[in-house]
């Protein structure tokens, strides 16, 4: 039981920061894509639908996509990514980017009408208007951001095929709770799933207080 | 002066337009006002001539320079500087009043403190710096909109253009926002350009006034005479 709890928190440690360092990275460049499109009528009306569409794609697709580009007869197998913890961060923020800018694209909209326009008239320039509108979406960015990071949490298909679930490097919570399973080892799976759950609460209650900070 | 002559106006989605050939101007140290019933397209004119929405017809000039024919190059920034937008309903942002009123020189690349102590110094002005550290939620919506006509003269713009600037104001507040608009164009000469149905505050300022009705100007006049007209209009039916 000590060894499971210590594998329990080694998987944990790994799957947390996996996700969030592909939430970051997807974020920095959603929230900069986001804006380029609602500054562009053309764009947003041929490229938000697409993005839309993508929100729901399978992660496997993605895994599988990934696995034919990372592996070693692949266009980008010469940088050795595939079975690593990048790779896993790769395909999750892949994954996220077409969410992050759904929901992201809408909250800057909405702010741009508003902020925007004061910005404008306040004299900003074009940096002044999206330091100001992005400033003011905070609480909204925030909340697309836990959306998406839950969403990388989750994903099973993108860290077991880019992954490979190689004990002590790339195995992460949903891959260990997959193999338990089909182990039959319903003990560590359980505990897995749970701190999965409580993870993912605790995070959004978090982000909700600072939401309600924020927006004093 | 901001002149705008001809100008047409309509929205992307619509066919009619809601701006019709309304020539106007607000002149350096002037008053200029709009009166006319909701929906007769003051708002919109309004926006036009703070450089926020193109006309699609006509021109707008500001101490004679286009500003739709600069809007790529940095002189348009400049241009767009001198004029400042006050809007109907108050968008503060997120923090304090002070924060709130710096903002617009914070954008324009003034240093905190600088920014700081123009605000206060505005506040004062207005009469309402004990509310220099409230937040947005603590304050009612006439406080709200002299925060937000406080950030607009913080800038100290060449033409100030207030869209229905006391519609949440008590009599008090009239008073002294009138009485600092008044000694902003004489001292200091700003144009100001105001829609307003409130004709008692509109009556204690001298200068020019168009009636408008859907989209047309159709008196144009002095302040004094152009109310009259519009009184008699209404009680006409």
């Amino acid at each position: 039981m000590v060894f499971m709890w210590g594998e329990v928190l080694e998987i944990t440690s790994r799957s947390v920061m996996i996700s969030l360092s592909a939430t970051l990275l997807a974020a920095s460049w959603s929230i900069l894509a986001s804006y380029a499109l609602t500054r562009s009528k053309t764009a947003s009306k041929y490229v938000m639908p697409v993005l839309q569409s993508l929100v729901g794609i399978p992660t496997v697709l993605i895994g599988l996509l990934l696995y034919t580009i990372l592996s070693r007869s692949g266009p980008l197998g010469f940088l050795s990514l595939l079975y690593t913890p990048n790779a896993i961060i790769l395909g999750e923020s892949i994954l996220i980017t077409p969410l992050l800018i759904t929901y992201i694209y809408g909250s800057l909209k909405a702010s741009l009408d508003t902020y925007g326009e004061l910005a404008y008239v306040l004299g900003g320039d074009k940096l002044g208007i999206a330091s100001l509108v992005i400033r003011e979406s905070t609480p909204q960015l925030f909340s697309s951001i836990i959306i998406a990071f839950s969403r990388a949490m989750g994903e099973l298909g993108i860290a077991l095929m880019v992954g490979g679930n190689i004990k002590g490097l790339t195995r992460v919570m949903t891959t260990a709770i997959a193999l338990e399973v089909s182990k039959g080892e319903f003990e560590l799976a359980i505990a897995l799933g749970a701190i999965l759950v409580l993870i993912t609460i605790s995070v959004a209650v978090i982000v909700n207080l600072i939401k309600k900070w924020w927006e004093r | 002066m901001i002149f705008a002559d001809n100008v047409w106006f309509k929205y992307e989605e619509s066919k009619d337009f809601v701006i019709r050939g309304i020539s106007l101007k607000v002149n350096e140290g002037g008053v200029t006002i709009l009166l006319g019933p909701n929906g007769s397209g003051k708002t919109t004119l309004l926006k036009i001539l703070s450089l926020i929405i193109e006309p699609v017809k006509g021109s707008v000039t500001i101490d004679g320079l286009n500003y739709w024919e600069l809007a790529k190059s940095r002189k348009a920034i400049d241009l767009r500087r001198k004029v400042v937008y006050v809007h109907e309903k108050p968008i503060l942002i997120r923090g304090e009043v002070w924060e709130n009123v710096a903002v617009g020189l914070r954008l324009r690349g003034y240093s905190r403190d600088e920014a700081e102590r123009i605000a206060y110094e505005t506040l004062e002005l207005l009469g309402i710096r004990e509310l220099r550290n409230k937040r947005r939620r603590e304050l009612s919506a006439g406080e709200a909109q002299m925060v937000s006509i406080a950030r607009a003269l913080a800038i100290k713009p060449k033409y100030l253009i207030l869209d229905e600037p006391t519609s949440n104001l008590d009599h008090e507040k009239k008073t002294t926002l009138s009485k600092v608009l008044r000694t902003l164009t004489k001292e200091e000469g700003i144009g100001v350009a105001i829609a307003s149905h409130d004709y008692p505050f509109i009556s204690a300022f001298t200068g020019e006034a168009i009636v408008m009705e859907n989209g047309k100007a159709i008196i144009s006049s002095n302040i004094g005479d152009a109310l009259s007209k519009y009184s008699a209009l209404i009680s006409s039916g």
